[in-house]
């Protein structure tokens, strides 16, 4: 008899809804069996607390399923107990960020690493001071004192210096940071995450010690050729869990339903597409951020102000109305992409109730998805700088978020997966039919084998191959010659032109083998005008072959820009 | 059965606001006062500006010797030109004294941090109503009667004033021609919000503030001449009818438009039974025959009853006044009041 968990509820306690997903053995394997959800009013009400939307939704999932899952005093009954209540609860949490401040010694490898590994989790940088600021002792220190005084953060980071050739300036920091902090009432101090050399670990413990709690990470830049953010950033994902919203009523009931398995969706993210051997790269668009999760390489990243409920206004005030129009069918301008931004921050939880929102809603998730791979771009950077001219390229990517989970169609989640995150190269694409990705995510330390069963059979819904050389060319100049033989015996030969988007159907399980022949300068992964040999794997889209170049062009004429959107429109059957 | 959220129009509520002070301070009404947002009730301490002096070095000694040679302790008051550290030099002593009169309030680094003195902020903009408990320091809370609407948003400062009806529809544009001499002093009622002109000669005119059923977009990021409330949201939305015809009701009365959250309590304060319990705005369930108020696509603002609720589709088909509509359940907030 199997010691795990059987029945699970999973929480996803996020900025717009809230959801609750129940799971249990069906037969031989664990599926999902019913949802609830209600929207998060405490988003846009001052003193509303979050178990408001938590209880509204476990009731909401207690009548879809049948099943009782709380006791008289609203907590989860558990283990399950003749059909009531359920033998573990999970969540993830995604309401508020974590407010840092960043001191770091010197402006180098260290400082870029503590950003990238804020990066991952999500967080606001309110503060930063640089070691020769803070020497200084003049106005910037000023500043950096009275606003650490006026807005306490959650967290201070303090970084700075490599292990093997630690500088002494890193423990004045800690002198002048202890210091600052004295203005701070004492209930409000934050707490300080050391992240420099090893050696000055007593040290700056003793400086700070009797004014701030401090915890001790490795260092971030332990020598001058590596970086190391990892433990920083897992650090800054455990006190987001217990720093952020500790004071938000009913914060402590959502504790309480979530126990230990409480994660943040980043790392729910990490551990659920973490499959050995495959290089995932997944997308959840959320209502206030975006998170980019690739388990493979441990990155993670969380774009903060771009997301479809509050984080839709800061995209547009960042992105400007035109990234977003340039998305948009005929009929609908920037006019109409300020008004939505604007309804869905007052109503995040609101769903699309015609084609003209739904296409704002998309042209939104593009950016969104563009927006969060820019800044992985530099924040997964080995050394912390940019890399301009990288392109997604993985084994698979997977997106999701409460838009896919209500998508009308399977073209839909591929147009906006091609369009927004612009992949290159030969991957397999698919989403998160269920918005199940999170919830899942928490759960998987609880029963994996659970969860890779329901993730398989209920949420994920693989589209097929995409096929999408880098590089760009005149439109209906020839570009890729591709030879495919199908699973059925026969072969097709296509000679595409640059600036379209081909699809060959091609069922889920099917492959083909494929050679696949571009003309300079495209680079399909093997180099630019290299041939590639390959076998690629169907899906509900079958392969899609995407020739319309990276990065996408993007035509400045109105009704050009129309004529290419609907002609990339009918070649996937994106219904109109 | 489905949650949603409410959609608060009525003109005989009851309203109870726990307001705490945004800081540390005192609250300085009792139980039993009558208080309106324009009423000072507290005031809360706002800390001086901060300095840093960089004793080690003018003293020219090591950021570690720095308190041997202060002559001040930590949160000691000092007067401006009194010592804060001294050390005698070849000559003459070598002083450090204070700039203006502070606290001194922390040494480490070398560096003494230097804090004005605090002074006191008021506190306004608690809902009108009688305060019926105090917390000393912490702060009150206010309960009375009336009219309330709550809105989507309010752009700009909250405002006050008797109620003036300029538009002959809820979903007629607010024009320049609209507003007169007769819009001084009073927060203008229209429908929907289409030219800033018309906000410009309502703040020529005096205008208090205007109370609309939706406006651009582009208003949010906009300097505007006086504030706006916006009973639906953004966009070409008219104002939902009930709130219309209760501002009708109200023309004269006092309105109050108070920001909460990201949304926006207009209140006209009267005797009343309170017989709708107004808490901010709570999750509620619909089931068929509930009346809700449409809050997204081309019906938004639009009242109708539900006749069929599918949870399975997350769709409801709400009966308007001349059509049934079938919108996702997440669209609707059931009208309460």
């Amino acid at each position: 008899v199997s010691e795990e968990p059987e029945s699970m509820c999973a929480l996803d306690v996020g900025s717009a809804c809230v959801k609750a997903v129940l799971l249990d053995r069906v037969g031989d394997s664990h599926r999902f069996v019913a949802r609830g959800a209600a929207p998060q009013v405490a988003a846009v009400s001052p003193f509303k607390a979050l178990s408001a939307g938590l209880l509204a939704a476990l009731g909401d999932l207690e009548d879809n399923s049948g099943r009782r899952l709380r006791g008289t005093d609203d907590l989860p009954i558990t283990p399950e107990q003749l059909g009531w209540g359920v033998d573990a609860t999970a969540g993830t949490v995604s309401t508020g960020c974590l407010e840092v401040a960043l001191a770091s010694v010197a402006d180098d490898a260290a400082g870029r690493c503590a950003e990238a590994a804020l990066h991952s989790v999500p967080s606001h940088l309110a503060l930063k001071i640089t070691g020769r600021e803070m020497r200084a002792h003049r106005d910037a220190f000023e500043r950096f004192a009275e606003e650490l005084r006026n807005h306490p953060p959650h967290v201070v980071i303090l970084v700075g210096g490599y292990d093997r050739k630690p500088e002494r300036a890193v423990v004045a920091g800690a002198d002048a940071l202890a210091t600052a902090a004295a203005l701070i009432r004492p209930q409000e101090r934050p707490l300080l995450v050391y992240a420099g050399p090893q050696a000055f670990r007593p040290q700056v413990a003793a400086i700070v010690g009797e004014r701030m709690a401090v915890h001790m990470v490795d260092n971030v830049a332990p020598d001058e050729r590596h970086a190391n953010p990892g433990p920083l950033a897992a650090e800054l994902d455990a006190l987001c869990l217990t720093a952020v919203g500790r004071d938000t009523p009913g914060m402590g009931l959502v504790h309480r339903w979530c126990g230990s398995a409480m994660s943040t969706v980043s790392r729910a993210l990490m551990r659920v597409y973490n499959y050995p051997g495959v290089d995932v790269l997944a997308a959840e668009i959320g209502a206030d951020y975006t998170v980019l999760a690739r388990p493979a390489q441990a990155k993670a990243l969380v774009q903060a102000g771009a997301g479809l409920g509050q984080g839709a206004r800061a995209l547009l005030d960042e992105s400007g109305p035109r990234a977003i129009a340039r998305w948009l069918p005929e009929g609908l301008d920037e006019k109409d992409v300020a008004d939505w931004a604007m309804n869905k921050s007052l109503r995040p939880w609101l769903v699309a109730a015609n084609p003209a929102e739904r296409a704002l809603e998309l042209a939104f998730a593009r950016e969104c998805l563009a927006k969060a791979w820019r800044s992985a771009r530099q924040a997964w950077s080995d050394d912390g700088r940019p890399q301009p001219t990288a392109l997604p390229k993985a084994d698979m990517l997977v997106i999701g978020g409460g838009l896919l989970a209500r998508a009308r169609s399977a073209a839909d989640a591929a147009t906006l997966l091609l369009d927004g995150l612009q992949p290159y190269g030969v991957c397999r694409i698919a989403y998160d039919t269920a918005g199940l990705g999170p919830a899942l995510g928490s759960l998987v330390d609880v029963n994996p084998a659970a969860v890779r069963s329901v993730l398989e059979q209920d949420a994920i819904a693989v589209l097929g191959t995409v096929v999408a050389p880098a590089g760009q060319g005149k439109v209906g100049r020839g570009c890729l010659h591709v030879e495919l033989a199908m699973p059925e015996g026969q072969s097709l030969v296509l000679d595409l032109e640059a600036g379209g988007i081909t699809r060959v159907p091609l069922a889920l399980g099917a492959k083909a083998r494929a050679v696949i022949r571009p003309a300079r300068p495209f680079d399909v992964g093997a180099g630019p005008g290299q041939t590639l040999e390959i076998s690629l794997e169907g899906g509900s889209l079958g392969i899609i072959i995407d020739v319309r170049g990276r990065p996408l062009p993007d035509p400045e004429s109105l009704p050009d820009r129309i004529a290419t959107l609907q002609r990339w429109s009918a070649a996937l059957q994106v219904p109109g | 059965v489905v949650t949603v959220p409410e959609a608060v129009i009525g003109s005989d509520c009851a309203y109870r606001e726990r307001f705490p002070l945004p800081g540390p301070g005192r609250v300085v009404v009792s139980v039993g006062d009558m208080v309106t947002p324009a009423e000072i009730v507290g005031y809360v301490v706002e800390r001086g500006r901060v300095g840093a002096i960089d004793v080690a070095a003018a003293l020219r000694i090591p950021a570690r010797r720095l308190h041997e040679f202060l002559l001040v302790k930590e949160g000691q008051s000092v007067r401006a030109g009194e010592l804060l550290a001294r050390r005698d030099g070849l000559l003459r002593p070598i002083e450090v004294r204070a700039p203006v009169d502070c606290r001194a309030m922390a040494f480490g680094d070398g560096v003494v941090l230097l804090e004005g003195f605090p002074s006191e902020r008021p506190v306004r903009g608690v809902v009108p109503g009688r305060v019926v408990e105090v917390s000393a320091g912490e702060g009150l809370t206010v309960e009375g009667t009336g009219s309330l609407v709550l809105a989507s948003h309010l752009m700009g400062h909250e405002f006050a004033g008797p109620v003036k009806m300029v538009a002959a529809q809820p979903e007629r544009v607010l024009r320049v021609e609209h507003i007169d001499a007769s819009c001084h002093g009073a927060v203008i009622v229209g429908g929907v919000g289409e030219s800033i002109a018309a906000l410009e000669r309502a703040g020529e005119f005096g205008a208090q503030g205007v109370v609309l059923g939706s406006a651009p977009g582009e208003w949010a990021n906009a300097a505007l001449p006086v504030p706006v409330a916006l009973t639906e949201g953004f966009g070409r939305a008219p104002m939902s009818r009930p709130a219309y015809e209760l501002f009708d009701e109200m023309a004269g009365r006092v309105l109050y438009a108070m920001r909460r959250g990201r949304r926006c309590w207009l209140i006209g304060p009267h005797e009343g039974e309170g017989k709708v319990i107004f808490s901010g705005g709570d999750l509620a369930t619909i089931a068929e025959g509930a009346r809700v108020r449409i809050a997204a696509g081309e019906h938004t603002g639009a009242v109708g009853e539900v006749t069929v609720l599918s949870p399975a589709s997350s769709e409801a088909t709400i009966k308007l006044a001349r059509s049934l509509v079938r919108i996702p359940v997440a669209d609707c907030e059931l009208l309460v009041g």
